[in-house]
């Protein structure tokens, strides 16, 4: 299966039409999810995976190395463009050091098309351990496939699982104190 | 450093067990296997099965189509943009050749040739150098995008000619070629953006009826039936594609009959 995607993204490479229309049926629908949570509304994930794609299209010539880890990357840039043009909009002009800093989709109940604890627990996590935890726990690949994807060691994809659990544990133990 | 050895093997003891549970052995079996590290890892494993659970989002079907049609644009208008292929750079360079043969002064004189109207001077090199970009975009889709701005700036020079009272018998029939000609290579287009393209010929169609009917009255009375023959070919084309539109997707006309039919309704 990825020896084929390595030839559909050669291809692509070379801006075959048909190449990059089949890259996005097949990632579409996992980066869709991973911005949706992240973003947790269903126009703006439509939105800025729209735009994933678009810029996937504008520089996948200088591609280098696995198209997943890349195309993660630029997903996050967005979700990251997306949360500080949206502080902005707020009048809240300043840098988003890390996700714990955005807004929680209870701070805005409109937007709670993934309401729910674990996403919200999900928000805490770093942009590698997020990555990491939806590869694993909601796409389903393995610690294998995530170190070839991310470009990652199996050690370190373990522990940023290992951490990313840990930091969920945390976050909820917290969180029960509070209630 | 034993400390960090303890931190690897932990983290290799939950991967291990989040492998098993995911083969199926039960989450017991798998944590009487550590006993020193069960008050650790059960709430871990926990909260993995849980995230397991979330439930899927999936997509919209008609988001994804919208996102492969915008890919598509954006690789036609990379295409039309990028360096040409060598063969068409040769192409290219014999149209370049042929322009400066007939005394005209490269770059300045296509673009003075762009605003060109039907009947002067600079229109045919107009319509040599539309040919060169046809000749340059490669992908089916492309070309089909060129063919209906084709059409369209053929509207414009209708426009423009009625405008100063004159009706160009051949620029009306080119305008309905050209829309016509965008359904040429059809069925080599995915199927997302044959659609997309039909729907814009449909909507051309209309817009173009609607122009013509406006400017009729402006034009000589002995060049009216011309206009006549042109607005009812445009209005069988809207009606047409706005019946398959209408259609449900599984009863709609192959792109193949949607040939057929555009090609029956040129005059």
């Amino acid at each position: 299966m990825n020896e084929h995607l390595d030839i559909l993204v050669e291809r692509a490479r070379r801006h075959d039409p048909d190449a990059l229309a089949e890259l996005c049926e097949r990632l579409y629908p996992e980066l869709y999810r991973y911005i949706a949570y992240r973003v947790g509304g269903k126009e703006d994930a439509e939105d800025l995976t729209s735009e994933l794609f678009l810029r996937m299209v504008r520089s996948i010539k200088n591609l280098k190395g696995s198209i997943r880890g890349w195309i993660y990357r630029i997903a996050e840039n967005l979700v990251t463009d997306y949360y500080r043009r949206r502080a902005v909009r707020r009048g809240v002009i300043g840098e988003i050091e890390s996700p714990d800093t955005m807004p929680s989709p209870q701070a805005d109940p409109s937007r709670g098309l993934l309401a729910g604890d674990l996403q919200r627990g999900m928000r805490t996590l770093t942009a590698e351990q997020y990555q990491v935890v939806t590869l694993k726990f909601l796409e389903g690949y393995s610690t294998e496939e995530i170190a070839a994807f991310l470009g990652k060691s199996t050690g370190a994809v373990k522990a940023l699982q290992f951490r990313a659990l840990q930091g969920l544990r945390g976050f909820f133990t917290e969180d029960d104190r509070h209630e | 450093m034993t400390a960090m050895n303890d931190r690897n093997a932990i983290e290799d003891i939950l991967d291990d067990c989040l492998a098993r549970l995911k083969r199926g052995e039960d989450r017991e079996k798998v944590l009487a296997s550590y006993p020193e590290h069960r008050e650790e890892l059960e709430p871990l494993l926990r909260l993995a099965g849980e995230l397991e659970h979330l439930p899927r989002v999936e997509p919209r079907e008609k988001a994804v189509h919208r996102t492969l049609f915008q890919l598509g644009e954006e690789t036609a208008r990379m295409k039309l943009v990028s360096r040409p292929s060598y063969k068409a750079r040769v192409w290219f360079a014999r149209a370049a050749v042929l322009l400066l043969s007939f005394g005209l002064v490269g770059y300045g004189a296509v673009s003075l040739a762009e605003a060109s109207l039907p009947g002067q001077f600079l229109y045919p090199l107009k319509l040599i150098t539309e040919q060169v970009r046809l000749n340059l975009v490669r992908t089916p889709g492309g070309q089909a995008e060129l063919r209906i701005a084709l059409s369209e700036k053929r509207l414009q020079e209708v426009v423009s000619s009625a405008e100063r009272g004159r009706v160009d018998q051949a620029v009306l029939d080119a305008m309905l070629r050209e829309a016509a000609a965008a359904l040429d290579n059809i069925e080599q287009i995915p199927p997302y953006q044959q659609e997309a393209i039909m729907g814009r010929l449909g909507s051309l169609s209309g817009r173009q009826q609607k122009v013509l009917e406006s400017l009729k009255p402006k034009v000589p009375p002995q060049d009216r039936p011309l206009f006549d023959t042109a607005i009812q070919t445009c209005n069988q084309r809207w009606r047409w594609m706005h019946q398959r539109e209408n259609m449900e997707p599984s009863r709609r006309p192959e792109p193949r009959q949607v040939i057929r039919q555009w090609r029956q309704m040129c005059p």
